[in-house]
């Protein structure tokens, strides 16, 4: 599913490498915020889920103006 | 653009911007690079052995100073070429190259130590194994003395350990996988779909959360950490819930490479059967392979039956071929459940079968092709050609950056590991995840030494 109202457009959702690799404790032992099988999955700071970037909430805020 | 450049909490990185934001794909172009230009120099009468320098064999300091004395040049470039083709990578992801840089230094250069100390003729009598001894002090410096943040930058345990897993590719005919292949995958099967239904029915008895039980069994059903935040990301699991996983998952899994090459040394494993075995109960690619590898050097130094190659040559077809590729299908079916079946959580996910793809451990896609690139230029050579000509000249030194790549990764898993920065897990998760190692490491003890023992037998062959 897409379109321009998922997470991955939210203003909510936070899936940068990096900031994952720092959140999850461990998570660089033994695997990676950078592979395949992670997709574009990332935080959601309103809900405080780990969310796939296709799903979508009524919560939704639009990423331009991001806070 | 990169989180450093943009300052933006989010990146797109599926599609086709996947084929230079994803460590997969640079996994791929640097084997399968690796591998074409070892095969073009094959055909034109070279070699790249220059390149590709290891320590030798060898029995007193003397020998090995004047190893060094003579090839330190090999090292020096070897090291260069190492950082240039993991920079331009590590540049593509959006890290610093010159964190990168230093990191990778100070990586190579006790890389090149480790390997060293394992060449010695007396290392298998101390069970001084590269990857044990990787292991061990990379997790003695980071939970002992502690590394400066700017030093992580070049710890990319995953990384090194797609590219060895791609030049490991080039060193299995595509006949084995072939063959392999469908045992590997019914044996995976079995052994995932128990271990899962255990970790979750367990968890959920003791009150867990159904994501949370979810995404424990498939840290320990499919592919280790990486299964985990996959199916958390599907399911939509709570943030707490992923870091739990990988607690339980490191754990165990630094348990097993110690434990099973042990354990199957005791029992008089062959190497391919010790190797399935492995493949089977081990739960992350990179640990993995440090106990197959590890076990490869027990069983040549206790004189079981088969080689150090074929133990990897065993988990690599178990691990990666039968259960690592599955994980898209675990993530769909899954979401799948989550969103009809689970209570609701506020967030729609809506799966489709795109998300078997998107998944995908694409690495595998260059294990499969180095793997083909290689049979189709040896095809035609008689077993004594091969090991006369083809063996030393092109196999042995994709063979030999392969054993490179899997150091620099044994190592990164010990200085990436520190224990006291782990997420708390709990008792609960913990009994639930435990049942399912237990039930896991029997039941794949039986199939691999039991039921389709005469299988893995046959790699020998």
């Amino acid at each position: 599913m897409t379109g321009p109202d998922r997470c991955l457009s939210c203003a909510y959702f936070r899936n940068q490498p990096v900031e994952l690799e720092s959140a999850m404790a461990g998570l660089v032992s033994l695997a990676s915020a950078y592979g395949s099988t992670r997709a574009d999955d990332g935080l959601c700071a309103k809900h405080d889920r780990y969310v796939s970037a296709n799903a979508r909430c009524d919560d939704f805020d639009p990423a331009k103006g991001r806070r | 653009m990169t989180a450093h450049s943009s300052g933006l909490s989010t990146r797109q990185s599926s599609g086709w911007r996947e084929l230079w934001l994803k460590e997969d794909w640079w996994a791929i172009w640097l084997g399968l690079g690796i591998v074409v230009i070892a095969a073009l120099l094959f055909a034109g009468g070279a070699s790249i052995k220059w390149v590709a320098v290891t320590p030798p064999k060898w029995h007193g300091i003397a020998q090995l100073g004047a190893h060094f004395a003579a090839n330190y040049q090999r090292y020096i470039v070897q090291f260069l070429l190492w950082l240039a083709i993991f920079a331009a990578a590590v540049a593509a992801l959006g890290l610093r190259v010159r964190d990168f840089a230093l990191s990778f230094l100070f990586l190579y250069v006790l890389s090149l130590a480790i390997f060293a100390v394992g060449q010695w003729d007396q290392a298998n009598r101390y069970n001084l194994e590269p990857p044990l001894v990787a292991l061990i002090l990379g997790l003695a410096i980071s939970n002992l003395i502690g590394t400066p943040r700017a030093l992580e930058a070049g710890f990319r345990v995953e990384f090194y350990i797609k590219t060895g897993i791609v030049l490991l590719g080039a060193t299995l005919p595509i006949q084995l996988i072939i063959w392999a292949g469908p045992i590997a995958i019914l044996q995976a099967s079995i052994v995932s779909i128990v271990t899962f239904v255990v970790i979750y029915w367990v968890g959920v008895r003791l009150g867990l959360d159904r994501r949370l039980a979810a995404t424990l069994g498939a840290g320990g059903a499919v592919c280790g950490v990486s299964a985990s935040i996959a199916i958390a990301g599907a399911v939509g699991a709570r943030k707490e819930d992923a870091p739990i996983a990988i607690t339980l998952v490191i754990v165990w899994a630094i348990v097993m490479i110690f434990a099973l090459p042990f354990i199957a040394g005791a029992l008089h494993l062959s190497a391919s059967v010790g190797g399935a075995w492995i493949g089977t109960s081990e739960f992350a690619d990179a640990a993995g392979f440090a106990a197959a590898q590890t076990y490869g050097a027990v069983a040549e130094h206790d004189k079981l039956a088969g080689t150090p190659e074929q133990a990897i040559w065993a988990f690599t077809l178990m691990k990666v071929i039968g259960r690592d590729v599955w994980i898209g299908i675990w993530a769909f079916v899954l979401a799948l459940v989550a969103t009809t079946r689970w209570e609701r959580t506020g967030i729609a996910g809506r799966p489709g079968p795109g998300e078997i793809w998107r998944r995908f451990p694409k690495f595998v896609i260059g294990f499969a092709i180095a793997s083909l690139i290689v049979t189709a230029v040896t095809r035609g050579y008689s077993l004594g050609e091969f090991n006369a000509r083809v063996n030393p000249a092109l196999v042995a030194p994709i063979k030999d950056l392969r054993t490179w790549a899997f150091i620099f990764c044994f190592f990164s898993i010990g200085l990436t590991t520190r224990f006291r920065s782990l997420a708390y897990a709990g008792r609960r998760p913990f009994l639930a995840f435990t049942s399912g190692v237990a039930v896991n490491v029997i039941l794949g003890l039986v199939l691999s030494a039991v039921v389709f023992a005469a299988y893995w037998e046959g790699l020998a062959r």
